[in-house]
């Protein structure tokens, strides 16, 4: 089968990753690596290629006839007779992007929405550093107090003086 | 929801109402019931409903009419039934019913002009002679009364009608001397509030609504804009209530019949001069017993004896009373003995917008104001939600984010009148109803006087004043001041110092003290007072999320201490501080609260204390010591007068005997002689003694308090403690922010850092293990 071998910088958890196409080259799969049964698997699957010292760049593989899958190389063993062995583990992110963008899901965390970086919601967020054990405290007064104060208080009457007696 | 034609007549047919331009389409214009077609035919006239079987007696009309419902908010949701009964006396009437809903269902229409309508009227009844029977077995509606003559909208153009408030109101007169009624006045809302209206009329009777329809065609509204030019015409009104009312359960009559369910629906019409009311309502006419606005075209409401009333207490001034009724139109009083004096004019305003913003409608305050455009600043809309009104409105632009900015006709609205949205009867919009700040003062219980710090020590001095007050030669010559004075300083109740503002009253008048006047004036002190110290507005700093929930606030309040402020309730909101202090005993409560979207006060918390510090003084007691001198000086001058001739005479015979030479009893004699001038000499000394030692009589008043109170900050403030803020631009692109968010990531559009906890992957053809690592890798976050 034909695989393709390209080169991402993306970090792994990236969705949509950035390709750049190296070359593709027929392989066989190999049942000799990193199995003791003989067992291909289709998630961790490994590639006998001719070598081919441009694949030492390559990130991942795809191959179409594997159901459009992307792959991770997870480590190349060169072999005698000219050949490579490429073991591979699936990159379900990559081999699934266009369509997990567009299930419905629940999000919880996020950091780009509409293109603006996020503003803080109603929800908690045990995450962010926001320092509770020290506060800024600052004071702000009504604009109006019944009470005299300072030379006021010393103007004024403030003096209540209770006499016996009454009547108009 | 639609209009029932099989009880109103196919829509097709529904009878035009009013008076339009030829260019009008038939789609922006009022409709009427018509419920008299009868197959393909259309009748001419309109009939009522009962005599077409469409609408049957003693029930509820076919609701289907109602577009949207009257939320508890409003009046019609809550009426009250008053009346004669066979158990009150001819001259009384009194509670016999009332309905409370949470929400109502109504109807606008034209004619009517009954407002309950029993089972029978006995149109000659007298309502003064309680003999006379007061019910009919012969149904009204049949006898072609105005109820048979209302008919309903069924189609109401809602961007093409506009809604005028109007108030009846009086100025205190009520009847004149012939008993017919005086001092009455119709204003829009508008006028009602200009210039002395309201302070010429205070009291509102009632509240009416006119509904203003469109003419022209030329006012076709522009979908940003809102023009061109409207021209509105006066319409109806009438409002029905479809409701079951309960306004005659459990009466009878004095035939024994029954009168449960005895009317349906109420009208509360005032059909013939197009203005309806909405709250408000009176008795009917001398020759029934029926409540019923009264007819006359071009007067008001002449609200007559007997019958029901209607207590409208949504704008908390109708008081009804069981009062004794003399004449027919004192019951008018009785009714309607209200007075919106204490109520500023936005008070007025907002309480009488509200009730009208119940009816979903746009509204104006002012006839004058019905053409301006719907998204006017002088334009309001009633707020309904999930079709029910509760008093809340929007003005100006902001009545284009309403559904019904986008409706043409009201029974868009999303509402079904016979299954109404539940409603939270917890949700009523009362309030706190703090008394306008007041100043209470009491004069002729005692004598309080507001001195101070120079006056003060005047008082002192004078109390301890030697020259000024002891005059014991006019103690001996003033009798009566001898007995009938009184020491200064057991005159006084207490002296106390209290920092507060304006709380003096009524004119300066000498400080006197028993017979000491102590050459100050001071005024009198009040009782009690209040203060508004203004408000802070809370502003969520760090916006409108989790963060500023972390904000702590504390009232700090003179004399009251500290108290914090629950965040939730005051948030975003003006936090307002009253202060009530009572200055007889020191005692002051400061009350914070904020004022909720309804205008209606919200206590948040309150703290008391005390402003006020004891004050100890002490002073001589004149009197008693004038008396002590008094007395001893007396005594000193009595005892010398008797010393001198006492020890001279004694003397005289001592010498006698001596003379004599013998020691006998004659020298014994004078030995006693000497003896007793001895003792009448040791007396006058120690009189001497006395009258040089008077004690000086002193007297201490009050205890002490403490003032280290009246030593910190006397200015009310609020303490925000707000957290430290480290979260970075760097942070949220590594870390994300928390949120809640439902979709798609193509369609909530976000990129960057992600975390999804839950993903519907149905229609991915991948393996169980796939998807699994799918999900632990959404979960774990990834970068979109």
């Amino acid at each position: 089968m034909q695989i393709s071998f390209y080169k991402s910088s993306d970090d792994p958890k990236k969705l949509a990753k950035t390709f750049e196409k190296i070359g593709t080259g027929e392989a066989t799969l190999s049942a000799t690596v990193n199995n003791t049964n003989n067992t291909i698997y289709l998630l961790r699957p490994s590639f006998l290629v001719a070598s081919n010292s441009l694949y030492f760049t390559a990130t991942h593989i795809y191959v179409d006839d594997m159901g459009k899958r992307y792959y991770y190389i997870t480590d190349i063993a060169l072999l005698t007779g000219g050949k490579m062995e490429i073991s591979c583990s699936v990159d379900v992110l990559a081999t699934y992007a266009d369509k997990i963008v567009d299930r419905p899901c629940t999000v919880t965390r996020y950091s780009h929405k509409g293109g603006k970086i996020a503003t803080p919601t109603y929800i908690p967020d045990s995450k962010y550093p926001l320092d509770t054990t020290r506060y800024n405290v600052t004071a702000q007064n009504f604009s109006y107090t019944p009470f005299l104060t300072g030379a006021a208080a010393l103007i004024n009457p403030c003096y209540i003086l209770t006499t016996m007696g009454g009547g108009t | 929801m639609q209009v029932n034609e099989f009880v109103y007549g196919l829509k097709t047919n529904w009878a035009e109402y009013g008076i339009y331009d030829e260019a009008v389409p038939a789609a922006k214009k009022l409709k009427l019931a018509c419920f008299g077609f009868d197959g393909e035919t259309k009748l001419t006239e309109i009939k009522d409903g009962k005599s077409e079987n469409k609408l049957i007696y003693e029930e509820a009309w076919d609701n289907s009419i109602c577009y949207a419902a009257l939320g508890n908010f409003c009046p019609l949701s809550n009426i009250k039934y008053y009346g004669r009964t066979p158990e009150t006396t001819a001259d009384h009437i009194a509670l016999i019913n009332q309905d409370q809903r949470l929400t109502t269902n109504y109807a606008f229409g034209v004619g009517g002009s009954a407002g309950f309508m029993p089972i029978g009227i006995k149109s000659d009844y007298d309502w003064q002679n309680w003999t006379q029977e007061r019910w009919t077995n012969t149904p009204s509606w049949s006898n072609g009364s105005g109820l048979a003559q209302f008919s309903p909208f069924t189609a109401i153009p809602i961007k093409r009608v506009v809604l005028i408030p109007y108030i009846v109101c009086n100025n205190g007169t009520w009847f004149d001397e012939n008993g017919d009624p005086s001092g009455f006045a119709l204003f829009d809302l508008k006028t009602y509030l200009t210039g002395t209206n309201k302070a010429d009329f205070p009291y509102i009777c009632q509240i009416r609504v006119e509904m203003a329809y469109e003419t022209t065609n030329s006012y076709d509204p522009d979908a940003e804009t809102g023009t061109p030019t409207r021209s509105q015409s006066a319409g109806m009104n009438t409002i029905a209530i479809l409701e079951n009312l309960s306004y005659g359960d459990g009466l009878t009559d004095f035939n024994n019949s029954e009168m449960d369910n005895i009317f349906k629906p109420l009208i509360t019409a005032r059909g013939y001069s197009g203005i309806s009311d909405i709250g408000l309502t009176i008795a009917g006419n001398l020759s029934s017993n029926i409540l019923y606005v009264a007819v006359n075209t071009n007067t008001f409401v002449c609200p007559v004896a007997s019958g029901f009333g209607l207590e409208f207490d949504r704008i908390n001034n109708v008081k009804i009373e069981d009062y004794e009724i003399q004449t027919p139109y004192q019951s008018y009083q009785a009714y309607f003995n209200c007075s919106v004096s204490a109520m500023s004019k936005e008070e007025v305003q907002e309480a009488v917008r509200s009730i009208v913003a119940c009816f979903g409608l746009f509204f104006v305050d002012g006839a004058a104001d019905k053409n301006e455009p719907l998204d006017s600043d002088l334009m309001m809309l009633g707020t309904l939600v999930d079709g029910v009104g509760n008093g809340d409105y929007t003005t100006g632009q902001d009545n284009k984010n309403q559904d019904q900015w986008n409706m043409d006709d009201v029974h868009e609205i999303d509402y079904d009148p016979s299954n109404p949205p539940p409603i939270d009867p917890n949700a009523y919009n009362d309030g706190f109803d703090f008394p306008a700040a007041f100043s209470l003062g009491i004069s002729g219980i005692n004598n309080r006087y507001l001195l101070n710090a120079t006056n003060i020590l005047t008082l002192s001095n004078a109390l301890w004043d030697f020259t000024k007050n002891l005059q014991p030669e006019e103690v001996i010559d003033n009798i009566s001041q001898t007995f009938l004075t009184s020491n200064p300083i057991d005159l006084i109740v207490s002296l106390q110092y209290i920092p507060v503002k304006d709380i003096e009253f009524g004119t300066a008048s000498a400080v006197k003290l028993g017979r000491l006047d102590l050459g100050v004036s001071a005024k009198s002190v009040l009782a009690a007072n209040t203060y508004e110290c203004g408000s802070i507005e809370i502003f969520p700093t760090f916006g409108d999320n989790w963060i500023s929930k972390q904000i702590r606030i504390f009232a700090y309040l003179p004399f009251c201490g500290t108290a914090e402020i629950d965040l939730e309730a005051v948030m975003g909101k003006e936090l307002y501080l009253r202060y009530v202090v009572d200055t007889y005993t020191g005692s002051c409560t400061a009350v914070l609260y904020i004022v909720n979207a309804k205008g209606k006060n919200i206590v948040i918390t309150t703290a008391d204390g005390n402003c006020i510090t004891d004050i100890p003084i002490t002073g001589i007691q004149w009197e008693t010591l004038n008396a002590n001198l008094y007395n001893a000086y007396q005594t000193n001058k009595q005892l010398k007068l008797n010393t001198t001739f006492g020890v001279a005479k004694a003397l005289t015979g001592f010498g006698s005997a001596l003379g004599a030479g013998d020691l006998s009893g004659a020298a014994l004699a004078g030995l006693d002689v000497f003896s007793g001038a001895s003792a009448a000499f040791t007396a006058e000394k120690i009189s001497d003694y006395n009258l040089s030692h008077t004690q000086i009589p002193m007297r201490s008043i009050g205890g002490s308090s403490g003032i280290t109170s009246n030593l910190l900050d006397m200015s009310p403030k609020l303490l925000f403690y707000r957290p430290i803020d480290n979260g970075t631009d760097s942070f949220i692109e590594s870390e994300g922010l928390s949120c809640i968010l439902n979709g798609t990531l193509s369609g909530l559009q976000l990129t960057g850092y992600t975390e999804i906890s839950k993903i519907d992957l149905n229609g991915i053809a991948a393996t169980a293990a796939e998807k699994e690592m799918i999900r632990s890798l959404l979960a774990g976050g990834i970068y979109v």
